[in-house]
């Protein structure tokens, strides 16, 4: 990976971006990246890292046209989504972004600002799924029935599980109940599951 | 030497009613009588599905139309006696059964109890017979036949290991797939992370050894 050069573009936009990096100010750069890194991997396709309002502020405060203002959030962001695509180190990262005009202190802080979020992002990145429903939390409840009303004196044990499933839309419920023997057969196919999962460890 | 007939404090009306009845009829009617109840109880189901729906639906009207039949016959023979007696026969015998059942009464029990109502003997002899046979076989159905939520049928699981996704480019973590379908037919396709999964292993085993403790326990006594 470290051979190819992961910020090659021959867009002379995203040069001209790098270059208006170079001239915004350290310390307020190192707080623009800081926000920008909260929302790799997290943003939905299309949503806004800042808010209209503080887009506003922004170009005044770095003195920055609308324009100017939004191909420096894109180009950060790109050089952040191919950091994490590659998942390489701060140091790599140095090199490569050596290869592009980015000046020193500007690569300095891109360096700073990996090293302290890269394990959080990518432990996001790696769970983030593509299926519809996921296992988000259990409960169960554990019970013995007494009498029913076709029947009095009854000891059975019996128990109900609670499968919360999350979707990126809605949650659903899946409520089961297990007797003893249904409970045993369960737990065997668990194990069967969880003998593959060591072979893989 | 206080215990109490298996009908309860006060024997139900409808089994009163069915007393006089019986004092006066034909073994092999109430025989009939009494087959009828039997395949009525065997069919009847709560959790019935559409197929079984309709052959309980089936059965109760195949009991209807004999009842009436054995009714007219009976008229004809007796014209004193009530439209609707095959009608009060079977729902008696219907309560006596279903009560046996309900309190497991054992067939000595049975005898005691009924005895006591005067039951002629002939009769008597004829539903301790039915009873003797019927009564396992008919505990073991009400006992699964219960109201429950949905029971798990069938689970099918793959384990993968995703090497890339598009947001990054190394993965390598197992992820297990399932999918479940209960008793409701309904089917669910869904992801299991490993950590989801442990959860998901220690509180089924957490569960399974908690049924087990409790069936150590002497105090009570658990029906398998």
């Amino acid at each position: 990976m470290s051979g190819h050069n992961i910020f090659e573009t021959t867009s002379s936009a995203f040069n001209e971006s790098l270059a208006l990096i170079n001239k915004v100010d350290s310390s307020k750069f190192t707080r623009i990246l800081s926000r920008i890194v909260q929302k790799i991997g997290v943003r939905e396709k299309g949503e806004r890292i800042f808010s209209e309002a503080e887009e506003e502020q922004l170009q005044g405060v770095l003195g920055l046209s609308t324009n100017q203002l939004r191909s420096i959030i894109e180009a950060t962001s790109f050089i952040l989504d191919q950091i994490a695509y590659y998942a390489i180190s701060s140091n790599a990262l140095a090199s490569q972004l050596d290869k592009t005009i980015l000046a020193k202190d500007k690569i300095q802080t891109f360096q700073n600002v990996w090293e302290e979020n890269a394990e959080h992002i990518l432990q996001q990145l790696k769970s983030k799924t593509v299926s519809p429903m996921v296992l988000d939390d259990i409960g169960w409840r554990f019970h013995l029935q007494m009498s029913q009303s076709s029947m009095s004196k009854i000891k059975q044990s019996s128990a109900i599980f609670e499968f919360n499933l999350k979707s990126s839309n809605s949650n659903e419920k899946m409520l089961l109940e297990f007797n003893r023997e249904q409970l045993q057969d369960l737990y065997l196919k668990l194990e069967d599951i969880q003998e593959k999962l060591d072979t893989l460890s | 030497m206080d215990r109490i007939s298996f009908l309860g404090y006060n024997t139900p009306t409808e089994v009163k009613n069915v007393l006089p009845i019986l004092a006066k009829i034909e073994q092999s009617y109430c025989r009939q009588i009494v087959s009828l109840v039997v395949s009525y109880l065997k069919a009847k189901k709560i959790d019935s599905n559409q197929q079984e729906y309709q052959k309980f639906n089936q059965i109760t009207k195949e009991i209807h139309d004999k009842l009436s039949i054995a009714s007219q016959q009976q008229q004809t023979q007796q014209t004193q006696q009530q439209d609707d007696q095959s009608s009060i026969l079977f729902t008696g015998i219907y309560y006596i059964l279903k009560l046996a059942i309900k309190t497991k009464v054992s067939v000595e029990y049975f005898i005691t109890d009924l005895t006591e109502l005067k039951i002629p003997s002939t009769i008597l002899t004829d539903l301790q017979k039915v009873y003797t046979n019927i009564r396992k076989e008919l505990i073991d159905k009400v006992l699964s036949d219960k109201i429950l939520f949905p029971q798990l049928e069938t689970l099918k699981w793959r384990v993968d290991v995703i090497i890339s996704s598009s947001f990054t480019s190394r993965i390598l973590h197992p992820i297990i797939l399932m999918e479940t379908t209960d008793t409701k037919g309904n089917k669910r396709t869904f992801e299991v992370s490993v950590d989801m999964f442990h959860k998901l292993r220690y509180n089924v085993s957490k569960v399974l050894k908690d049924m087990e403790d409790l069936d150590q326990l002497p105090i009570l006594k658990i029906d398998k």
